[in-house]
């Protein structure tokens, strides 16, 4: 299991949007019509490939019921990516967004990645949240934005990767300081100094520590 | 209030003996109390003092008309001829009204009024008693605010969290189906004969949390049935819950009842002191009410925690008994622990999975084991510990999420973690955690600043009892599987270097002796007891039994010498001191002449160090141990007077010497002559 970077992401939303699936999904390549309520906050890890690089993601499914916010909050911290879930059937999940949106940015750091996912788009015949309104509302708030299906997978691989692309991509631009664990980003342990194609920053960050 | 409980034993003797006479008679009653003395009774212990009360009638609510109708119908309902309904009626509209005035609450359908006073009015006493009964029980005995449901969640989870899960996933939360249960003391779902059984023996328990407890019992008892209303609707599910109590039988009301009182001595009650006022008084504690409803788990406070883990003698062998787990990274367990935590490193969830898995089932073998063996540390209740604060214990919640998805049985958590355990001990900290280190302890570090005094020296820290992990490791060990070694390694050992551990506390502020160093020293004196003398009792039959005179005449035994074993306490022994080129023996003399018992068979390459006194070189030390990277982990020691003292540990020098020149170990190469 060797890799080059590892990425913390954190699952976020109201209560039965399908969090838990969305990872399922991801990591196990399965759906579970009926899944148990999230207690506190669950873990799931896959590897994936970013422009060649094999890079680690490590995801944070939290719970989302109101009693659980507190504990949810402790998680921001130390994430690199967000995935901000809502259901297209259920509108007072969408309205709710703003709600999670401050909490992210209050508790997490500047450069965390945000992408909004308005999930079970299987079920069309129910939306009651159109494609336009979750486009407009990232739009707004400088989010990706992206309808998935956990049921059918549809966009499920997407919208993880492409979270993954555009860290990685702030990290080549330097924007993230990766040498601070608590920006949701670690250094491989296979990684070598020679070919990389990394910022000054993270290459002096590198030699300075060697390898992890 | 003494007056008041002799009352109560003097009537409840009196009705027992009653009950006695009745029992001959009709040899089948199982009423608690009889119809007679019930009145009296529940007076008692609701401590009702007749008074006369003032019931204006008048009638001028704003509700007033949605109270009568309510009244009606439920009178409606009753059995009774009409004449007896009238004065029902009238006595039911008259107290609500006046409750409703005096508590200034609107009244609202099902609020459980009515039903807390139809079983009073059954009692027949005159209207001013019935009220100030119906007063007693909704001040004493029905919760206040919704952070009781909560707890009530909380508990569910505790003791049943496959259960808890099912209706969690299925968005039902206790609101929806025990409102009725809680607000009306189970009046509202249960037959009136149920309900005045279960209030005779509600009132004479006095426990107004033992609602939560009935409530469980009535859910898990029909755990299975509801399990299989899976592919049903919530709304289905709910109204099947709300009616469990409806099922409900005199018979088995006083089953009922114990099983609610086995639940509620198998359950924390660290919540009674935090919820006690908020939920039955009229204080608010937006503290502790915040605590319940965010909790992940059942909370445990330091008190119970402690008094548990330091007195467990004093409590009952039915009892709570903890388990406690502590979760915070290697280096803050190691700078100071209750002596009997086991820790489980956290971050190996996220690290290495397989490894967490291990170290789960290495945690609960080491629970049975230590329950098994009646150990202190040994409890069914897992107590989990982070650092206290929200931010650090990200991955204690996720271990304690993880057991709970796991529907482990009786998993709480600690109020406030070691941050407010060191607080709690105070001064103390250093006597009462094992291997505290201020040095190292992030909440001394904190508080250096404002508290020089709390460096205080780790050295004198004695371990309040038995090292948990010597016995777990032990009992691991002895199956000796290879896997299971390094599993204890993880667990016991998360970090590279935390050997020490097994190490007495005092040995780390001792002179450390490098791996570098000559075996053999002269020391100060130092106390008899700064290293794990062996100072267990000896069993007889534990040394085996051999002849001297063939011991003697052993070709490889280089060197004998006389000397005496000097034990912890005191005891000395007639001995003698053999040495082969390998290892060192001690054989003590028996009452037979020839017979001899092998009281210490180490080889010499165990021996770490040797030490004598200056005062009296003839005492002379051998620590045994083995090094870990540059630390010296001694287990074990043995003391003797030898008059030969310098030539016998001239021999056994040159004797570790020559092991370690064959070894030819690059190490030991540089060893300087020990002497």
């Amino acid at each position: 299991m060797s890799y080059a970077y590892m990425f913390k992401y954190i699952i976020i939303g109201d209560t039965g949007v399908g969090k838990s699936c969305l990872l399922l999904q991801f990591t196990d390549k399965r759906f579970q019509p009926v899944h148990d309520l999230t207690i506190g906050v669950e873990f799931g890890a896959r590897l994936v490939d970013i422009e060649d690089k094999q890079i680690k993601l490590q995801i944070w499914d939290t719970a989302g019921q109101e009693a659980f916010r507190s504990i949810t909050r402790s998680y921001y911290r130390g994430a690199a990516g967000a995935l901000l879930v809502y259901d297209i059937t259920r509108r007072e999940t969408f309205n709710h967004l703003t709600t999670w949106l401050d909490d992210a940015r209050q508790h997490s750091s500047s450069n965390m990645v945000i992408i909004l996912i308005g999930n079970k788009n299987d079920l069309v015949s129910r939306r009651e949240v159109n494609a336009e309104e979750g486009e407009a509302f990232a739009r707004e708030h400088g989010l990706i934005f992206m309808e998935t299906s956990a049921k059918t997978a549809s966009n499920v691989e997407e919208a993880f990767i492409n979270t993954a692309k555009e860290i990685y991509g702030k990290i080549r631009e330097g924007v993230f300081d990766i040498s601070n664990e608590a920006n949701g980003i670690k250094l491989g342990v296979q990684q070598s100094p020679s070919a990389n194609s990394l910022s000054p920053t993270t290459k002096s960050f590198y030699q300075n520590t060697g390898c992890c | 209030m003494a007056e008041e409980v002799n009352d109560k034993s003097w009537i409840a003797e009196l009705e027992s003996a009653l009950k006695e006479d009745a029992n001959l008679e009709d040899g089948e009653t199982d009423t608690f109390i009889s119809e007679e003395l019930r009145a009296e009774i529940w007076k008692s212990c609701l401590g009702v003092h007749t008074k006369s009360t003032y019931f204006d009638e008048i009638f001028d609510l704003p509700e007033q008309r949605l109270l009568r109708q309510d009244c009606q119908q439920v009178v409606a309902k009753l059995g009774n001829d009409e004449e007896d309904k009238l004065s029902v009626l009238s006595d039911l509209e008259s107290l609500l009204t006046y409750h409703r005035k005096s508590v200034n609450v609107p009244y609202t359908s099902g609020n459980g009024w009515i039903d807390i006073l139809l079983p009073l009015i059954a009692l027949k006493l005159p209207r001013s008693e019935s009220y100030l009964l119906f007063e007693a029980i909704v001040t004493k005995y029905i919760p206040r605010a919704p952070s009781f449901y909560h707890l009530f969640r909380l508990i569910l989870l505790y003791h049943d969290p496959a259960l808890c899960s099912f209706l969690d996933t299925k968005r039902i939360t206790p609101e929806q189906y025990s409102t009725t249960w809680f607000t009306s003391l189970f009046a509202a779902p249960c037959q009136l004969p149920v309900t005045t059984l279960m209030w005779d023996l509600y009132f004479q328990q006095a426990d107004p949390f033992f609602l939560l407890f009935l409530g469980l019992v009535m859910v898990i008892n029909s755990r299975e049935n509801i399990l299989n209303l899976k592919d049903l609707s919530k709304e289905s599910i709910i109204s099947a819950l709300a009616a469990l109590p409806s099922a409900l039988q005199e018979s088995d009301v006083q089953d009922f009842c114990s099983l609610a009182q086995f639940y509620s001595s198998r359950t924390p009650g660290s919540f009674r002191q935090d919820l006690e006022r908020c939920l039955f008084d009229d204080e608010v504690c937006p503290e502790s009410t915040a605590a319940i409803m965010q909790a992940l788990c059942l909370p445990v406070n330091i008190s119970e925690l402690v008094d548990n883990i330091f007195m467990p003698q004093e409590l009952s062998g039915e009892g709570v008994r903890f388990f406690l787990v502590d979760c915070r990274p290697a280096d803050q367990y190691n700078a100071g622990h209750m002596p009997t935590a086991f820790h489980l490193d956290c971050n190996l969830m996220l690290q290495a999975g397989d490894v967490y898995k291990m170290a789960v089932q290495g945690l609960l073998s080491a629970q049975k084991q230590a329950l098994d063996a009646g150990s202190t540390a040994g409890g069914e209740h897992l107590v989990f510990m982070g650092c206290g604060d929200l931010e650090q214990d990200q991955y204690t919640h996720m271990v304690v999420a993880s057991f709970l998805r796991d529907s482990s049985h009786y998993v709480s958590i600690l109020n406030g973690g070691y941050q407010a355990l060191h607080q709690y001990f105070g001064d103390t900290v250093a006597s009462m955690l094992t291997d505290h280190n201020s040095e190292a302890c992030l909440v001394c570090l904190q508080n250096v600043s404002s508290d020089s005094a709390m460096s205080a020296d780790a050295s004198n820290v004695q371990s309040p009892s038995k090292d948990i992990f010597g016995k777990i490791g032990a009992v691991v060990k002895s199956k000796s599987v290879e896997v299971k070694e390094k599993l204890m390694e993880y667990i016991v050992n998360p970090g590279a270097s935390d050997m020490e551990r097994h190490v007495k506390p005092s040995d780390k502020k001792g002179k450390r002796y490098r791996n570098t160093g000559p075996v053999f020293s002269i020391s100060d004196d130092q106390d008899p007891q700064d290293v794990g003398w062996n100072a267990e009792e000896e069993e007889d039959s534990q040394f085996e039994l051999v002849s001297f005179s063939s011991w003697r005449s052993r070709n490889d035994i280089i060197a004998t010498y006389e000397c005496k074993e000097l034990k912890i306490n005191g005891d000395t022994y007639e001995s003698e001191l053999m040495i082969s080129e390998t290892h060192v023996y001690v054989l003590r003399h028996t009452n037979s002449r020839d017979k001899a018992k092998v009281v210490v068979r180490k080889p010499l390459s165990a021996i770490a160090k040797i030490t004598c006194k200056k005062k009296y070189p003839q005492i002379i030390t051998f620590k045994y141990g083995s090094a870990q990277g540059d630390n010296l982990v001694i287990n074990d020691m043995d003391r003797f007077y030898i008059p030969k003292a310098t030539e016998a540990t001239k021999v056994i020098s040159r004797q570790i010497l020559n092991i370690f020149r064959k070894k030819s170990d690059d190490e030991n190469e540089n060893d300087e002559s020990p002497m």
